[in-house]
């Protein structure tokens, strides 16, 4: 399997972690006018457990915007291979191997994108068990069964997360790969033609 | 088509053509008309004059009648200004016709006329109204009338009448001044500035402006400047309060203040500082015109008196003052012969921007032609030019920070004006270097970059390298720089460095310019870019002293973004790089990587423990076979410890085993999972963990380690195991403490007759001064079964003197068994000599044995209370066996056998009421008790029995087997260990499996869970009975039946039990009380 297919297939796996199990949202949630039956108390715990949710949200956008910051160094990479293509041999096989680089880190980061993703669903998936363990502790909520629900949602969430993380694991392995790659070929480069400055200092 | 356009286009023009001759024509005003006019209104007046002299004539003796006096002489003498008017008319007329100037002189007879006649109006009234209320005014109309006829003298004599008459009248001041105007003019300067100090003298009133105005001047013509210099001063300030123009003595409106101020300036050019002339001026000239008036006249005074500083800072000042482009010119060049005369160049800034005002007011100059414009802005160029280069080249001399700034700011206002001039270039180097030199680095960084782009060669080089390092001193002061100057900076050196090293790229200074160029992206936080390029700088420049530097800001990079791996793989590479750095440096190096693979284990740790995530298998796998690797994998199994993650705890656990044998954290690693091991109910994992463990330990913990696999193995049945570890645990020091778990060990060897093994285990722990009253009961026990007496009654003794009361009975039971042997053997004497002294002996042994087996069952250990009395009824029915069946000599006569065969047999036959007597007493003790065992079970039926109490009857199917499909079983229990369900499943598993040790055991740990569980309270009965011991059975079957009186499976093996140790009735009761009296015997919980 070539790279960019590894790679390829890297997201994909991810992909399907996000949508393992039928859709990417939560099954089970408890309505905002049924927690305000709740005591004062209560309340403040569950908004409590909100929080963890906001935390995870500035995360994916975090992630975002490393993916964005990435993209902007993929148009230098393929500048650089255009003008590296000019010359030819080594200096293009330098350019090249830069690009991988940069095309791998996109990769791993939509990947972490996914993963802060199911990070965000795994922390409503908490909050929403937060807010029936409220509820069943108030007796609002019903049945055990009910609050059994929460507890298998929340569970199955973080065991995609755990999933998730294996692949992240694995990405981040390809990464240091191509790095290793690109700094190889950078110095089979210098050492042919002496040029320390194209493809490094002169961007 | 074409005719219609033809004529349309031709009326037009037609109409264009007539058009200004319809218009109506302007009306030209003539001279004429102002005479017209001029003699319309001497007619109007003339019929004023008439109808005042009617009401005159009708107003005799009317109050009214002074005013109308009053009237008609002010008719008289508007009637004479319009009669000098028309003079004036004509008179200009015929100057016109003769083509020469008008003369000022005028001359009209009706003029003088009317004004005689005004004046006699005037007097007339006086005389008819001496006490009329505007005397004053009248007598100042006559005075100033008689003045305008040339009456000098009578005027002097009016207004003195004036002056002496109405002392407190504002006309006495006009007259005042009025006088002293006229002897001014006549140049009769004591007279004048008498009456000039007269009005003076007086209250503060609107002519004492005018007044100082005047008295000034008559100093002035004195040559007393100060005096003069003074009063101008005071006129300034007078007129300033008063506002407004004034009126001379001649009825001229005058502005007083401006005329104040310009004439002050001939004294003040001489008798004050010019340096605070701007701040003088300014403070007293109320507006612009009167300011810039009196500025152009200071500045012409000093421009003459060639007082250059003084010239250029007032010239300069006009300037500023946006004077009209025409007086720009002139101001210009004088500000710039003043600065190059005075060579007045420390103010050059000032001077360029003033200079340069006149270049640009130069398109405004319309007097100038196009040409006279270009040369007049080229002579600028010039001069501005000039006055800024010659302002660096004395602020280089001084070195003065003020001067260079303001050398600066020079050809900064050149360089807007002129920034295309050729040579402007020139200009923006100098303003680079003056940058340079004041610290300001960001502007001339720029600065060379610029005029970088229009050099070549060395100096080219010369200007790019010195803007980096602008750039780069600029950055070093980052107090100085907002946050956009210092995003420029950055930007701007690596522009500057990256164009350095493509037009330079084997230059020796590239190296400084790489590593400034990593380093703006370093301190800007980019490290993503900082990184490689600083990587770059130390693969390059390896050897030199900068390349440590760079090394440590890529560990300093990494550091900051929290990414450890990256650290720990480039401080790696760092110190396997030959010849980057010295020793200490790598020493530093290996600390850092250390320090990171520390935090990187402790932030993936942490990680773990909460629950976001963490690899630390991950970072195990990838630093597999270091300290890192095996670091991470003893922190994974911490976490999974924290978790209880049983499964993971031994999956890594094994890893760390087999991968790091040697790590000085396995011992501990080892007793957690055998801990863990236990905790889910395996028991035989966990006994192996134990002993891994012991194996990497010494001295007290080995021993501690071995002690508890030990109990293990023994609490399964794995004598073998348990007897090894248990001498390890010996040989490593274990102490009193192990006698315990040595009982457990050598119970098991007893129980399997192993008596050698047994003993060997004594021995060991003989030596290890391991000793209590059951180890020896077991040492005396072991050595009677295997035939060494001597030992046997030596240790039993031992034993029948301790503490433990079960070891204290069973050693004196076994005593006892010791002593009947010997009775047994003791026979009695053929020969009737010696017959009376067996007899004898063995009645005294029987007596021995009696008073052993009455002391052990003294000892009030049930079990061995009922064996000994058992064994009691056993010995008097010996005794009394030996007593009847004693054969007597035949040499004894048959009388004498008689008798004593009557002897024998009353013995024989107490012996055996003593022998039934002891089984009642066994009976009863049984009954009381409930014991379970051979003994009682004889008891119960009055029989004797010979079985060893001390041998268990162990079930024959006994097995060590592992039941099959307990894997998930186990792994519920791992994660839920507590579940009594899943744990009762576990052990009746075992039952099933026969391994009635290893049930045992689960039974008994899962009633640390729940003490009152009635199923795993039959197990452990069931286990118990397989395992030779029914009284715990009995116990355990009890215990359930209390706490689940419904509990079938008890009651039926209670039941069972008692049934099988002769308790018939109370089995049969207990059978009754079953609900369901079939139950099978194939459930493993049932006996």
């Amino acid at each position: 399997m070539s790279a960019p297919q590894h790679a390829h297939h890297l997201f994909c796996l991810a992909l399907l972690t996000l949508c393992g199990c039928g859709t990417g949202s939560l099954s089970h949630t408890i309505d905002a006018d049924k927690l305000s039956e709740a005591s004062r108390q209560g309340q403040i715990v569950a908004f409590d457990a909100e929080n963890a949710v906001v935390v995870a949200l500035n995360q994916l956008d975090a992630a975002r915007e490393a993916l964005s910051e990435l993209s902007v160094q993929k148009r230098r990479a393929e500048r650089r291979l255009r003008r590296a293509r000019k010359k030819g041999g080594e200096r293009e096989q330098v350019a090249r191997a830069y690009e991988r680089y940069i095309e791998a880190r996109i990769e791993l980061q939509q990947t972490n994108i996914i993963g802060r993703k199911l990070g965000v669903l795994s922390a409503r998936a908490n909050a929403e068990l937060a807010k029936a363990l409220v509820l069943a502790r108030e007796g609002l909520l019903g049945s055990r069964a009910e609050l059994r629900k929460f507890r298998d949602q929340a569970r199955e969430w973080s065991r995609r997360l755990r999933r998730h993380r294996k692949i992240v694991s694995k990405g981040q392995a390809r990464v240091e790969k191509h790095e290793r790659r690109y700094w190889k070929a950078r110095a089979r480069y210098v050492s042919a033609s002496g040029d320390h400055n194209n493809e490094m200092w002169l961007d | 088509m074409r005719q219609p356009i033809v004529r349309t286009c031709a009326l037009a023009l037609l109409l264009a053509l007539v058009a200004p001759g319809c218009a109506t024509r302007g009306r030209k005003i003539l001279v004429d008309d102002n005479i017209a006019r001029l003699k319309r209104d001497i007619e109007k007046v003339q019929f004023a004059v008439g109808s005042t002299k009617r009401l005159m004539a009708r107003a005799r003796g009317k109050q009214y009648l002074a005013g109308l006096y009053y009237r008609l002489a002010e008719l008289y003498i508007e009637q004479a200004r319009y009669f000098y008017l028309i003079a004036l008319e004509r008179q200009k007329l015929a100057a016109k016709k003769k083509g020469v100037p008008a003369s000022s002189a005028v001359v009209s007879v009706q003029t003088r006329m009317l004004k005689n006649l005004a004046i006699s109006t005037f007097k007339r009234l006086l005389a008819l109204f001496p006490d009329y209320e505007d005397a004053p005014k009248v007598r100042f109309f006559i005075g100033h009338e008689l003045r305008e006829l040339g009456d000098y003298e009578k005027m002097i004599s009016t207004y003195e009448e004036l002056i002496e008459k109405h002392p407190g009248s504002n006309y006495r001041l006009e007259a005042l001044l009025v006088l002293g105007d006229h002897f001014f003019d006549k140049a009769n300067l004591d007279a004048a500035e008498r009456y000039y100090a007269r009005v003076l003298t007086g209250k503060e009133s609107h002519v004492h402006a005018m007044a100082r105005y005047k008295l000034a001047w008559c100093k002035l013509n004195r040559g007393d400047c100060a005096g003069a210099l003074k009063l101008f001063e005071a006129a300034v300030d007078a007129a300033t309060r008063l506002g407004g123009t004034s009126t001379d003595s001649q009825g001229k409106q005058i502005n007083l203040q401006r005329e104040a101020l310009v004439d002050l300036v001939y004294c003040y050019t001489d008798k004050r500082k010019w340096e605070n002339s701007i701040q003088y001026f300014r403070a007293r000239g109320q507006s612009k015109p009167i300011y810039l008036a009196a500025l152009r006249k200071l500045a012409n005074r000093y421009y003459i008196k060639q007082k250059w500083p003084a010239s250029a800072l007032i010239h300069r000042e006009l300037l500023r003052l946006e004077p009209s482009a025409e007086d720009a010119v002139e101001y210009g060049e004088r500000l710039y012969d003043s600065l190059v005369k005075g060579k007045l160049f420390t103010n050059a800034d000032s001077d360029v921007l003033a200079l340069l005002t006149v270049v640009r007011l130069l398109p405004q100059n319309l007097a100038l032609s196009s040409s006279d414009r270009k040369k007049i802005g080229a002579a600028y160029e010039k001069y501005t030019r000039f006055l800024a280069t010659q302002a660096h080249e004395q602020a280089n001399r001084s070195r003065e920070r003020d001067e260079l700034l303001r050398a600066a700011a020079a050809y900064r206002a050149y360089l807007r004006a002129f920034g295309d001039h050729e040579k402007a270039d020139l200009i923006r180097g100098n303003l680079a270097e003056v940058n340079y030199a004041t610290g300001k680095y960001l502007d001339a960084a720029a600065g060379y970059e610029a005029i970088s782009r229009r050099q070549k060669g060395k100096e080219r080089e010369d200007s790019i390298y010195t803007a980096v390092v602008a750039y780069d001193k600029a950055l070093r002061s980052p107090k100085d720089l907002s946050r956009l100057d210092t995003v420029l900076a950055r930007s701007g050196l690596r522009r500057a460095g990256r164009r350095y090293l493509r037009l330079f790229p084997r230059a020796a200074k590239g190296k400084e310019i790489k590593f400034n160029i990593a380093r703006t992206f370093f301190d800007a936080g980019d490290f993503e870019e900082a990184i490689p390029l600083l990587k770059a700088f130390v693969e390059e420049f390896t050897q030199q002293r900068d390349a440590t530097v760079a090394a440590h800001l890529v560990l300093d990079a990494y550091r900051t973004m929290d990414d450890f791996r990256g650290l720990i793989a480039a401080g790696k590479a760092f110190g396997k790089t030959r010849g980057l750095g010295d020793a200490t440096f790598r020493s530093e190096v290996a600390a850092i990587v250390k320090g990171a693979e520390n935090q990187l284990l402790s932030s993936e740790t942490i990680k773990a423990g909460t629950g976001r995530g963490g690899d630390l298998e991950a970072i195990a796998r990838k630093y597999k076979g270091t300290a890192l690797g095996g670091a991470a994998l003893v922190n994974a199994f911490v976490a999974a410890d924290n978790a209880r993650d049983a499964p993971k705890m031994f999956s890594i656990g094994e890893q760390i085993i087999e991968n790091y044998p040697a790590n000085k954290e396995a011992p501990k690693i080892l007793s957690a999972m055998a801990k863990i091991a236990m905790d889910t109910f395996q028991f035989e994992r966990g006994a192996k963990y134990l002993e891994q463990s012991g194996k990497r330990q010494r001295g007290a913990d080995a021993a501690t380690v071995y002690l508890a696999a030990a109990e293990v193995r023994a609490g399964l049945g794995q004598r073998d195991r348990a007897r090894r570890d248990l001498a390890q645990a010996l040989a490593a020091g274990a102490g009193a403490n192990a006698a315990d778990t040595a009982v457990k060990v050598v119970e098991l060897d007893l129980d399997a007759r192993d008596w050698n093994a047994a003993q060997q285990t004594l021995g060991r722990l003989a030596t290890a001064g391991v000793s209590n009253g059951t180890l020896d009961y077991f040492a005396g026990y072991a050595a009677l079964r295997s035939g060494d007496l001597a030992q046997a009654a030596s240790k039993l003794q031992s034993a029948a003197a301790s503490g433990d009361k079960t070891a204290r009975a069973a050693a004196q039971y076994y005593l006892a068994e010791a002593s009947f042997s010997a009775f047994q053997q003791q026979g009695l004497a053929t020969d009737l000599a010696q017959l009376g002294a067996s007899l004898q002996r063995k009645l005294g042994l029987m007596e021995q044995v009696k008073a052993q087996f009455a002391k052990a069952a003294s000892v009030g250990d049930a079990t061995w209370t009922v064996a000994a009395l058992n064994r009691l009824s056993v010995v008097a029915g010996e005794g009394a066996r030996s007593l009847e069946e004693a054969q007597l000599p035949g040499s004894v006569p048959p009388a004498v056998q008689q008798q004593i065969r009557t002897a024998l047999n009353r013995s024989a036959g107490q012996m055996r009421s003593e022998a039934k007597e002891a089984l009642k007493q066994c009976v009863k003790v049984v009954r009381k008790l409930q014991v379970m065992s051979a003994a009682a079970k004889a008891c119960l039926k009055s029989k004797t029995t010979d079985v060893d109490p001390q041998k268990r009857k162990l079930a024959k199917d006994l097995s060590s087997d592992t039941p099959p499909d307990v894997a998930d079983l186990r792994k519920q229990l791992a994660k839920n260990p507590g579940r009594v369900d899943l744990i009762t499943r576990l052990a009746r598993a075992y039952l099933a499996v026969k391994n009635a040790h290893a049930a045992r055991v689960v039974a008994s740990k899962g009633l640390e869970n729940k003490p009152n569980s009635a199923k795993l309270l039959n197990i452990l009965g069931v286990a118990s009975a397989m395992l030779g011991d029914p009284q715990a059975a009995l116990e355990n079957f009890s215990k359930a039946l209390t706490s689940e009186p419904n509990y079938d499976f008890a009651r039926a093996n209670k039941a069972r039990v008692l049934k099988r140790y002769g308790y018939k009735k109370e089995a049969a009761a207990e059978r009754k009380r079953l609900s369901n009296p079939s139950i099978s015997r194939d459930e493993p919980e049932v006996l």
